[in-house]
């Protein structure tokens, strides 16, 4: 007799569960979708321990008729595809019909449910897959089901589960980042009685955002809105103050799903390389909408990876969308919150003072807050607007120049978020080049790049000058600190930073007008790499030429380089080499030559000048003027920031003159 | 140990042997310089690379041996009046030091701990004039390469073969060679070393430009300079050298000769308008008609000079590191040379008018 036999259904189901249902928030994540799809726009979870020993997730979605609700629980039953075609354009979150029945395979499942046009609804209860009751039953239209005795018949798994605090943080965790890819519902949770998350569900993603992540959050945050011919990227990017030293700020969705993946990441990093310092992360809450048939979400049960068709593309998108974000407004650092500094002045009062200023505080804390998230926005609405109108100008010469210039596509490419909205006619002139494969490979002759940098002066200008232009100097503060007094604002200038941040430009200006020129070795050197560093050297060799580095294979995995870019007479060659070829590998889906060049200067750039330096009136109006001609003036290239403001509001709730 | 110096003799001695004296060393012993006395004074620094001995006349009264932390001791004989200068060792380790109306009472350490010269047979010599061997040293020194990722480029190449020595330095971008023939052949000793850029350095700087004879011997991987009153081992670089000959092009296309002081003027009136800011520019010959035009253009401004030269050869268009030219014209005697380019890719390479006394081997830089 043979040995091998069909598992029962069962049984399958318990392994399949395996993969689906690895943890409490892995039900929840389940069964909230099924919600979502279900269209409801009120979904309330209820968990205790954790989510181990209960789990209730009441929608007021479509429900399921009575007929339905049994199979609802066989595996592979599913209302939301009919096909294997279908599978080519998903647009609901699941698909696959495996979370019910895996999930009751494992626990005690109560179903209740109810569809509109019913009178009396119908409630179902399962456990260990097999059906122990079903009976009619009176509730309201949409679906309830709690979840009970969570891997009861699984000792393994129940074992490996954390301490309910800890679930109960991933289960946390899991419904935030669906909430905040869904503004237009309103979610709860209740964690044993007291309720931890509740988003309004009117639409808005800030002030969804404000109740995930709190005040500071909303108040630092920069409009993400981008679109080209395939994606349209949405969101919100954070500024440096709130970056973490992780990336669980970090939520990314394709078409509103939470996944993770190693190019967008990239992408985002590569943005934010010059804004931010190494080892933080930014908070990013960036919503990617694609033709479903671009992107496989089909590749593992959990639905958290996707795979593109193009990850070039998604990089460079992405790139653009969270790149125009950062330069079209202004990242001048706040200072730290008035609450908070305020601790510091209370000590200095008497202790009845202390008692009072503690009740004011308390009083005013959420109210304030509440104002300063209503200005930030206000701020941030008009500042868009005046971006959006300043590009326009932009965006009409760029049209005429691209005809007349069909080569300057990387000037479009540069623009193309800028362009988004209503500008359409944009977008047709843009596809024309992009088709053209002739100006596919910009080539770096100066006319181009001439154009290039007059695009990027105009547009620079937007940003940087709305700040110096209309500031007056106060003078200077130990001998490294410029105080300038804008509109209703006080700046404070980091000069060393703010000078670091004008040679690097600079520098990377002059690389932009022509290469480096290259120096022969007279002894070649021999570089022994990994094999996958050696086969992108040999794919990417132009690229390498182009910067002045030329080499030939020798043997397996080893390269010889014959020349180096003319730069720096003691430079380690082989290690600038291996440098710049991994900077070029970790961002090896996106914009290559921007890619490049950014290491190319990083490698010139040496460390600059101009600490503890007493500035004349006429040297501080020379650093502000150039400053203002920036594209990014308020980060030095190592993403400390150069400048800081201080509000007059703020200094005036410091000397307690409004409360 | 008691002994009476005078001050001069002992601070020479002492600034040739702090060369080999370490600055940065966990073993405290090596910071100081080994002092030992018996008809006269030999005073020894080591750093584990180097080693230097010295000895230095004086009036041993009771014969004994100490060591003394060499920057102290130093500053403290530098700044003595110059007149006759007493070392007491007491118990103890405690080393006394009169002069005049001075008085120091310092802490020595027991010499017993000191490590010993490595012992090199001194057979087989090499023996040269010690202005020679300082003007080779000098000529070559500045294109020992300074990259660490091949070692043995941060040595200097000597090669001695039937009565002729040849040092080489070879740093990626350039070659720079220099022979010499000894009429005082040693009987047929052929030797070939790398020696240290940094010992090469000290030598260059112990030496007296004067016409005495300096030994060189080598075992195992010490080289021994024998300088008479003063002795300096090093370690030698291990490894195979570049075969520097095969480098050095048989053939040309264009050639130029050319006053070596005017063009060294040339080059360092063009560098004046590249600046030593990050963006880095080479200068620019422009190679026809018997005349060579030196530009460099830069944010700056811009330079063009011109020189005459008698030439050969197809015009050329070739660009360089300025520093690579300065460096090599700079240690040329020759008043005329002779210039060989190939491509403009290719090497060019500077060699006196007659005989093969030195070759300068310099890459180009290409657009």
């Amino acid at each position: 007799m043979g040995n091998i036999i069909i598992l029962d259904e069962n049984t399958a189901n318990k392994i399949a569960a395996g993969e689906v249902v690895e943890r409490p928030a892995s039900v929840i994540k389940e069964l909230v979708e099924n919600s979502i799809d279900a269209g409801a726009n009120n979904i309330s979870v209820e968990i205790r321990n954790g989510g181990i020993s209960f789990i209730r997730i009441t929608d007021n979605g479509c429900g399921i008729s009575e007929d339905d609700a049994e199979l609802a629980f066989e595996r592979h039953a599913t209302s939301k595809i009919r096909r294997a075609d279908d599978l080519e354009s998903i647009t609901s979150m699941g698909f696959r019909g495996e979370a019910l029945a895996s999930i009751a395979a494992v626990s005690s499942v109560t179903l209740m449910t109810r569809v509109k046009d019913s009178v009396q609804g119908i409630s179902v209860t399962v456990k260990g897959g097999c059906i122990t009751d079903l009976s009619p039953a009176g509730c309201p239209v949409g679906t309830s089901i709690t979840v009970k005795e969570l891997f009861f018949n699984t000792p393994a798994r129940y074992k490996f589960l954390k301490k309910d605090t800890t679930e109960a943080g991933y289960i946390i965790d899991i419904l935030s980042r669906i909430a905040l890819s869904h503004p237009e519902i309103s979610f709860t949770l209740v964690n044993t009685g007291s309720r931890v998350l509740h988003t309004p569900g009117n639409g808005d993603l800030k002030s969804t955002v404000f109740s995930v992540y709190g005040a500071e959050t909303a108040r630092h945050l920069l409009e993400v809105d981008y679109r080209d011919e395939q994606f349209r990227i949405k969101g919100f990017v954070g500024k440096a103050e709130i970056a973490r030293s992780n990336r669980n700020h970090q939520s990314i969705y394709i078409n509103k799903r939470y996944i993770r993946n190693k190019t967008i990441t990239s992408a985002i990093d590569t943005a934010f390389s010059t804004f931010i310092m190494k080892g933080r992360y930014p908070f990013v809450l960036l919503d990617i909408e694609v033709n479903p048939s671009n992107v496989d979400v089909n590749v593992h049960p959990s639905k958290m990876e996707v795979k593109f068709s193009n990850d070039q593309e998604v990089f460079r998108a992405v790139y653009h969308a969270v790149n125009n974000a950062l330069l079209s407004q202004s990242s001048v650092r706040t200072l730290p919150d008035t609450a908070k500094s305020g601790d510091s002045f209370r000590f200095t009062g008497s202790s009845g003072a202390h008692a009072s200023d503690k009740r004011h505080e308390r009083k005013e804390g959420p109210s304030y807050s509440q104002q300063e998230f209503e200005w930030v926005r206000n701020e941030l609405h008009k500042k868009r607007e005046a971006a959006i109108s300043g590009n326009s100008v932009n965006a009409a010469r760029d049209m005429v120049r691209n005809e007349s210039d069909r080569g300057a596509d990387n000037v479009l490419l540069q623009k193309e978020s800028d362009a988004d909205g209503a500008r359409t006619n944009v977008y047709s002139v843009e596809d024309e080049s992009r088709n053209d494969p002739v100006v596919a490979e910009p080539s770096p002759k100066a006319d181009i790049s001439d154009t290039e940098n007059e695009a990027r002066e105009a547009d620079s200008s937007a940003a940087g000058r709305e700040i110096f232009k209309n500031t007056r100097i106060i003078g200077q503060a130990f001998s490294t600190y410029i105080l300038l007094e804008g509109e209703d604002e006080l700046y404070l200038l980091d000069q060393h930073a703010a000078h670091e941040r004008i040679r690097y430009e600079e520098l990377k200006k002059s690389f932009e007008k022509d290469q480096p020129f290259t120096q022969m070795l007279l002894s070649v050197i021999h570089v022994d790499l990994t094999s996958s560093e050696y086969q992108f050297a040999l794919s990417e060799s132009e690229l390498f030429e182009r910067l002045g580095f030329s080499f030939e294979s020798f043997g397996t995995n080893s390269i010889i380089l014959r020349s180096a870019p003319f730069i720096d007479d003691g430079a380690d060659i082989r290690k600038g080499f291996l440098d710049i070829l991994n900077f070029v590998m970790s961002g090896s889906s996106g914009d290559k030559r921007a890619i490049t060049d950014e290491a190319l200067f990083r490698m010139a750039c040496r460390s600059s000048v101009m600490a503890h330096k007493k500035l004349d009136p006429r040297e501080i109006e020379a650093l502000l003027q150039s400053l203002s001609s920036l594209e990014n003036p308020f980060t030095c290239p190592h993403g400390r920031p150069a400048v800081l403001k201080l509000r007059r509001y703020e200094l005036e709730k410091l000397f307690k003159r409004i409360v | 140990m008691k002994i009476i110096c005078s001050k001069e003799n002992l601070l020479d001695g002492i600034n040739i042997v702090q060369k080999a004296v370490s600055t940065k060393t966990t073993l405290p012993i090596l910071e100081g310089i080994l002092i030992e006395a018996d008809e006269r004074i030999k005073m020894t620094g080591n750093d584990l690379e180097i080693g230097i001995e010295c000895y230095v006349d004086a009036d041993i009264k009771r014969p004994g041996s100490i060591v003394l932390n060499s920057k102290m001791f130093g500053d403290i004989v530098r700044r003595l009046p110059d007149s006759e200068v007493l070392i007491e060792v007491k118990e103890n380790d405690s080393v006394i030091i009169e002069c005049e109306n001075s008085l120091f009472e310092i802490k020595g350490i027991s010499s017993e701990g000191f490590p010993s010269l490595p012992s090199i047979e001194k057979e087989e010599g090499i023996r040269i004039s010690k202005k020679i061997l300082k003007d080779m040293i000098k000529q070559t020194i500045f294109a020992v390469s300074i990259d660490e990722n091949r070692p043995i480029l941060t040595g200097s190449l000597f090669e001695y073969k039937s009565g002729k020595l040849t040092i080489v330095s070879i740093d990626g971008y350039r070659l720079a060679m220099r022979c010499f023939f000894s009429e005082n052949t040693a009987e047929g000793i052929d030797r070939s070393l790398v020696i240290p850029g940094k010992t090469l350095n000290e030598i260059a700087k112990i030496i007296q430009p004067v016409d005495e004879d300096i030994y060189i011997y080598a075992a195992g991987n010490q080289i021994l300079f024998d300088m008479g009153n003063c002795i300096m081992t090093s370690r030698l670089l291990e490894g195979e050298y570049l075969n520097y000959m095969g480098i050095i092009p048989s053939e040309h296309e264009t050639k130029i000769t050319v006053n070596t002081k005017d063009l060294l003027a040339c080059f360092e009136r063009a560098s004046l308008v590249i600046t030593n800011e990050e963006r880095r520019y080479p200068v620019k010959l422009d190679i026809s008609d018997d005349l060579v035009i030196i530009t460099a253009n830069t944010e700056a401004g811009n330079v063009r000079e011109e020189i005459r030269a008698e030439m050969e050869g197809k015009k050329l268009d070739i660009s360089f590191n300025h520093r690579y030219f300065i460096e090599a014209l700079r240690v040329i005697d020759n008043e005329m040379v002779d210039i060989f380019f190939t491509t403009n890719i290719g090497p060019c390479t500077i060699k006196p008018m007659q005989g093969n006394d030195f070759a300068y081997l310099i890459l180009p830089i290409r657009k």
